[in-house]
This record gives structure tokens, C-alpha cells and sequence, in this order.
């Protein structure tokens, strides 16, 4: 799957490049080097070799990214290309986008192939946006923007009436990119330990046929100077959130629906959403090895100091449907097994400021979980030496009272990091 | 003897008044002639913009941009939409701003990266545009309205005749200065040059226009400086490619735009 896909790329790349002889596609890119250092021991490396023990990620990767726009199309590619010094991951080509983007009405546009999408008002935090994450990514040392991984989607956005409705199906499912102990350690809850990529238990994805594709749809107003939308997501939880009585992880089903709403309160820029979730695997909430139906939602504000300083803060939670069907399915577990909360909720804090005209950025971002007793930290500073290069240092400090829990799962795993980027 | 007094006073008084209060009608009138012929003219356009950043040291920084605006209505609300080419680290990334004459300015940023519309928190418009010398008031313009006017001579600057306005803010606190003076070009009512002092007299910023052309008959300012004087820095802004041929409608300046960029406004 992975090879067609390349190959399709750099087919449609070549077909962008030569396609019409005057054409001139639009080059650009990057190289970059990263480095993250561990900043505090995990047994999981105890006596292994230095890379592993030290570097949770050390890289050099180059993206080249090609477009070609007309009147009314758009081809658009973007590979990197990432030479692993590690010794834990082979040299690797990975195709993040390519698509052609077509206006074919006055109020259609279509845009398929490999892409990454975006929704939803939440800054770092998604209830509505159920289009796939990397968070091993997010929490090795890589630019923000690697959150979002590439998902094969035929997306088509109509307009009419100040409104926007948009819809996205994916032949088959992408789920989050969760570290899978190559970079970082996770807990095993089979075993309760926290474990490298030798001790995962097995994790089923579905297979790659239309039945298990995914539905994303959105429609989007506005009213003023406000902005609402509803959302809707037929698909699966984005995590392995169920488990086979033969200790087999999997993804159940799930659809979910939802609705946000963003505008300016005075200087306040306010933003909150909510959404369900409903375990179609799971619907009564009485089996306990699959994810039970949530409710989730956020709210959060964001507000601009003055002199380049910007503060945010944002609650969310996740509200069990079913808890009392779910503690009772419990009953017969031994003692000890971890039950989670009817609500869990987290706060998170955002503080940046640019300076010297704008070429150093100095930031903060924080969660904290209140329920879980977990916390992640993202310190970073980021300066333009020149138009072309920036350079980055920053810290991905992770931590929690449970190794069970969103963040706890990662603990051990604290790292700080530099990257170097040359653009072009 | 007494009725002739009386009717000296008026006289002087008259004399004496009618001048200053005219210069402040004139003033006025003639800031909101300038304004409308810098940030209104036509009822939009679109130009592509290139930005050199000069520091202490005299290492420059390059930006270049497509530039679109639509007015929704003279001295009004206006629509604003920046696609940028250069840097490479921001290529592609696209900035909309609504411009509330009344309010503040709703902002959004598109990253194509993420493919993410993040909305900005409203800020003052006195922070930089995109790390130059130019604030976001700048580009869109003050109001001559939050700002009391009076002619103070006549002069001369980028070899054309001017009138010297000096431009006093009614809240001190919506500005970073005391008060400015502008030479206003006879002409073509254009700005061509702006000085900004602090509350001691002294001169913190400079504006100079360096260039003036016709283009579909309007008159433009197709090469601009601003100076920081305190902070030994500079930037200049030049304006290539213009059009006053409004390119879109005021409600085309929404989220498909930014996701979406024309693709006349990409190279």
C-alpha cells in the first residue's frame, strides 16, 4: 500500500513537472536536522546501546515540496525524505501529500489524494477533528505541524449561501500514530509494565477494504463576526481502545457527532466545542474491554497582551456515558486494575512571545490532566538566523502518577531537543 | 465711538477666529481626502509586495506577498487577503483580515502545513506586520477621525509641493506617539512623508514615500520607508503588479479563500 502510494506521487509529481511544457512548477522545501536528548532514565533502555538509551530521535530529513496551479486546478506534492542515526528505523521515504485540487463549479471544490486535513477550533486539543494525529511525532522533537499525518481523502467542499459544507471519505481507515516503543517507552496493559517495542502486545488495524473507510463531514456558518459549525465522523476510535479476551489490541467502532462555536468576546478571541462519541462496538457501555460512548468537550479562550505576548487557556473533558454499567462489567477484574473516572478533565495553557523584530519566538504550552494526575510540557524557543535558517531548541517533558493515563503512558520519556532547518 | 469698538472687536475677534477654526475644518477635510486616496483607492485591488527589512547592522530580511483588498464601503469596513511567497518557511501561508472601521479586526491565519484556519486573537494595531517597521495600522490606515488636525505650513518633500499637517491623537492611549506630522501632497492628496515624536519633541519614526506612479489614472505610492529611529531600523515596502480591478467581492474574502488560494495571486 505504502509503495503504490509513492509511486502515485511521484507519477503525479513527474506528470506535474512535464505535464505541459510551460509549465514551472513551484519548487520548495527544506533540510533539517534533528536531535532529542533523554533528560531522565527509562529502564525500558536500561543496558541497551547508546543511540537508543540517549536519542529517542537524531535525523536528518529534506522535504521537497512541488505545485502546479491554473485557473481553476492545483497539483500539489510533498515528500521527506528522513535518514534515521539512531539505528532503530530504516532510511525512509514518506510521501506527505500529493493531490490535485480541482474548482470545478463556482461552488464545488474537490480535493483528492494524499492530504492532511484540518477542523475544529481547539488549540492542540480535538473533540470535532477525527482526521488522524501523530503523536509519536508530537512527542519526539518534531515541528508542530507533524501532528498531523497524511490520509488518502477525497474531500469535497460546496458553498452556497454564506454556507460551507464539506465532506471527506477515506477508503480505508488511518489511525493516530501512537509511539510504539521504538522512540519511546509505552505501557503495556496487559502487563502493567511500561515496555519498548519488544514487549507491545499485538495491535490488529482493520483491513483495507471500503467497510472500514472513513466519513468526515462538517458544515460551517457565519454569524457576525462569529463562526459555528457542526460535525459528523463515521469511522473508528482513533486509538486501539479495545482488546480481544486473547490480549489482541484493536480499534473499535465509532461515529460521532458535533458542534462548535468561535468568536470574539471583547479582546477574548473564545472558542468551545462539544462531541459524542458513540462505541458502536460497545453501545450499552457494559463491555469493558472496549472504549465506552463519551461525551467530550472544550472550551477555551485566547487573548493578545500587547507587545507580541499572547496568553490561552482551554478545559476540556470527557464525560463517560455509561460509568455505572462499566465500574459494574468491572466487577470479577482483579484487584488493582486501573478504573477510570465518570469525568476526566484537563486544562491547558498557552503563553508565546514574539521579539527582535519578530525573529525569535519564545513559547509555552502546557496540559495538565486534573483527573489523571498527568502533565506534558512543551517549552520551545525558535529563532530565524537568516531568511532561510531557523533554529529551534525545546523540550517535550512528559509526566504522571499512573502509568495508565494520556500523558502517564509516557513517562520516563522526557526529552529536549534542537533542530536546525535550512529552507528553500 | 462705542458702536464703531464694538464692531472693531467683532471684526478682530472674527479675524482672529475664523482662521484657526477653518484650519481645523480644512485640516480634517483634507487628512480624510489623504486617507481615502492612500487606503481607499478604487473600491479595492491587488498588488504584489515586496518587503526588505533592514536592521542595526544592515542585514536585510526579504518578504514578498500578493496583496489583495476590497473596500465594503468607503472610509469603511475593509477586506484585506495576503498570500505569501517568500519566505520559504511561509510560503503558501495566507492571512485574511477584516477590517471593522468600529471595532476591532477579526484575523485569520491559514497554515497549509496543518492545513489549519487558526483565527488570531484581536490584538492593537499598533504590533508589527509580519516583523517589519510597519504596524497593522499602517497597512490598513488610522482613521483620521481618532485624531485632531492642523495645518501648520506649506513645504516641499519628494520634490513636489505639500501641505504640513500636524495630527495630534484624542486618546493618547491609541497611539505609541504624541503627535505626527504629515506632508501631504497638493497634487495627488497622497501622504509623502510622516514624522512621529515622542512627548519630549523628539523625532521616533520616519515615513517616506519614495515613489509616486499613475496607474489606471489613480495615483500611487508604489515605494514606502519606515523607519524606526530609536531602534536604528528600517523597512521598505514596494508595490509591484498592481491592479485597481477589484479582484474579488467583499464576501469572497472568507475561508475558501484561505484555504484556497487564486492562482493568479501564487507566483
Amino acid at each position: 500500500m505504502r509503495q503504490a502510494a509513492i509511486v502515485l506521487g511521484l507519477a503525479v509529481g513527474i506528470g506535474l513537472a512535464g505535464a505541459r511544457a510551460e509549465a514551472q512548477p513551484v519548487l520548495g522545501g527544506f533540510v533539517e536536522a534533528v536531535q532529542a536528548i533523554r533528560v531522565e532514565e527509562n529502564a525500558v533502555w536500561g543496558d541497551g546501546d547508546l543511540g537508543a538509551r540517549l536519542y529517542p530521535r537524531s535525523e536528518l530529513r529534506a522535504q521537497l515540496t512541488a505545485r502546479e496551479s491554473r485557473d481553476r486546478e492545483e497539483l500539489f506534492v510533498r515528500v521527506d525524505i528522513v535518514s534515521d542515526a539512531t539505528g532503530r528505523v530504516a532510511t525512509d521515504v514518506d510521501l506527505r501529500e500529493a493531490y490535485i485540487k480541482v474548482r470545478l463549479f463556482d461552488w464545488l471544490d474537490i480535493k483528492a489524494g494524499r492530504q492532511v486535513a484540518t477542523w475544529g477550533t481547539g488549540d492542540l486539543i480535538f473533540a470535532n477533528d477525527l482526521f488522524a494525529k501523530d503523536w509519536q511525532a508530537f512527542l519526539t522533537a518534531l515541528d508542530d505541524a507533524y501532528l498531523k499525518p497524511p490520509q488518502d481523502l477525497l474531500r469535497a467542499s460546496l458553498y452556497s449561501h454564506g454556507l460551507t459544507l464539506e465532506v471527506a471519505l477515506s477508503p480505508y481507515f488511518t489511525p493516530d500514530n501512537l509511539p510504539r516503543g521504538e522512540r519511546i517507552s509505552v505501557y503495556n496493559p496487559f502487563t502493567g509494565y511500561a515496555v519498548g517495542s519488544d514487549g507491545l502486545p499485538r495491535i490488529v488495524e482493520p483491513s483495507h477494504q471500503l467497510e472500514n473507510g472513513e466519513f468526515f463531514a462538517r458544515i460551517a456558518g457565519w454569524r457576525g463576526s462569529a463562526e459555528w459549525a457542526l460535525y459528523g465522523y463515521n469511522g473508528f476510535w482513533p486509538t486501539p481502545q479495545g482488546a480481544t479476551e486473547s490480549g489482541i489490541l484493536y480499534y473499535p467502532r465509532m461515529w460521532s457527532g458535533g458542534a462548535s462555536l468561535r468568536l470574539p468576546l471583547g479582546s477574548v478571541l473564545a472558542h468551545s466545542e462539544i462531541a459524542a462519541y458513540i462505541s458502536r462496538d460497545d453501545t450499552d457501555g457494559d463491555n469493558p474491554f472496549v472504549a465506552n460512548s463519551q461525551i467530550r468537550g472544550l472550551v477555551g479562550a485566547e487573548k493578545s497582551l500587547g507587545n507580541d505576548w499572547t496568553v490561552g487557556a482551554q478545559y476540556y473533558a470527557e464525560w463517560m456515558m455509561n460509568h455505572d454499567r462499566y465500574v459494574t462489567s468491572l466487577a470479577g477484574f482483579p484487584e488493582g486494575t486501573p478504573v477510570f473516572d465518570e469525568v476526566r478533565s484537563t486544562v491547558t495553557g498557552r503563553i508565546g512571545k514574539w521579539a527582535r523584530q519578530q525573529t525569535l519566538y519564545i513559547s509555552l504550552f502546557g496540559y495538565w490532566g486534573i483527573t489523571d494526575e498527568d502533565w506534558h510540557l512543551r517549552p520551545a524557543v525558535s529563532y530565524k538566523v537568516t531568511d532561510a535558517v531557523q533554529w529551534t531548541v525545546g523540550g517535550s517533558l512528559v509526566g504522571g502518577e499512573n502509568p495508565y493515563t494520556t500523558f502517564g503512558q509516557f513517562r520516563d520519556n522526557s526529552n529536549i531537543f534542537t533542530r536546525v532547518r535550512f529552507s528553500f | 465711538m462705542k458702536k464703531v469698538m464694538t464692531l472693531g472687536v467683532l471684526v478682530f475677534v472674527l479675524i482672529a477666529v475664523t482662521p484657526l477654526a477653518w484650519a481645523d475644518d480644512a485640516a480634517e477635510a483634507l487628512m480624510n481626502e489623504s486617507h481615502q486616496a492612500y487606503y481607499y483607492a478604487a473600491d479595492g485591488g491587488s498588488a504584489r509586495v515586496t518587503m526588505v527589512l533592514t536592521d542595526k547592522k544592515g542585514r536585510t530580511r526579504n518578504r514578498e506577498f500578493w496583496m489583495l483588498r476590497r473596500d465594503v464601503e468607503d472610509m469603511g469596513d475593509q477586506r484585506y487577503y495576503t498570500y505569501f511567497i517568500k519566505p520559504a518557511d511561509i510560503s503558501r501561508t495566507a492571512f485574511l483580515v477584516h477590517k471593522n472601521a468600529a471595532g476591532n479586526d477579526d484575523r485569520w491565519l491559514y497554515m497549509p502545513s496543518l492545513d489549519l484556519v487558526k483565527r488570531i486573537a484581536a490584538d492593537d494595531r499598533r504590533t508589527s506586520f509580519v516583523g517589519s517597521d510597519f504596524t497593522y495600522e499602517d497597512v490598513s490606515g488610522r482613521l483620521p477621525i481618532l485624531d485632531t488636525h492642523e495645518i501648520i505650513g506649506a513645504d516641499t518633500a519628494l520634490g513636489r509641493s505639500a501641505t504640513k499637517v500636524k495630527s495630534t491623537p484624542k486618546d493618547p492611549k491609541t497611539a505609541d506617539y504624541a503627535y505626527r506630522v504629515t506632508w501631504v501632497d497638493d497634487a495627488t492628496k497622497l501622504s509623502l512623508r510622516e514624522e512621529y515624536y515622542d512627548k519630549n519633541d523628539v523625532e521616533v519614526r520616519l515615513f517616506e514615500v519614495g515613489k509616486i506612479e499613475t496607474i489606471d489614472g489613480i495615483p500611487t505610492a508604489v515605494e514606502r520607508t519606515m523607519s524606526d529611529l530609536k531602534g536604528n531600523h528600517s523597512t521598505t515596502i514596494s508595490f509591484a503588479e498592481i491592479s485597481y480591478a477589484a479582484p474579488l467581492d467583499a464576501d469572497e474574502f472568507n475561508e475558501r479563500l484561505l484555504r484556497n488560494a487564486p492562482s493568479a495571486y501564487t507566483r
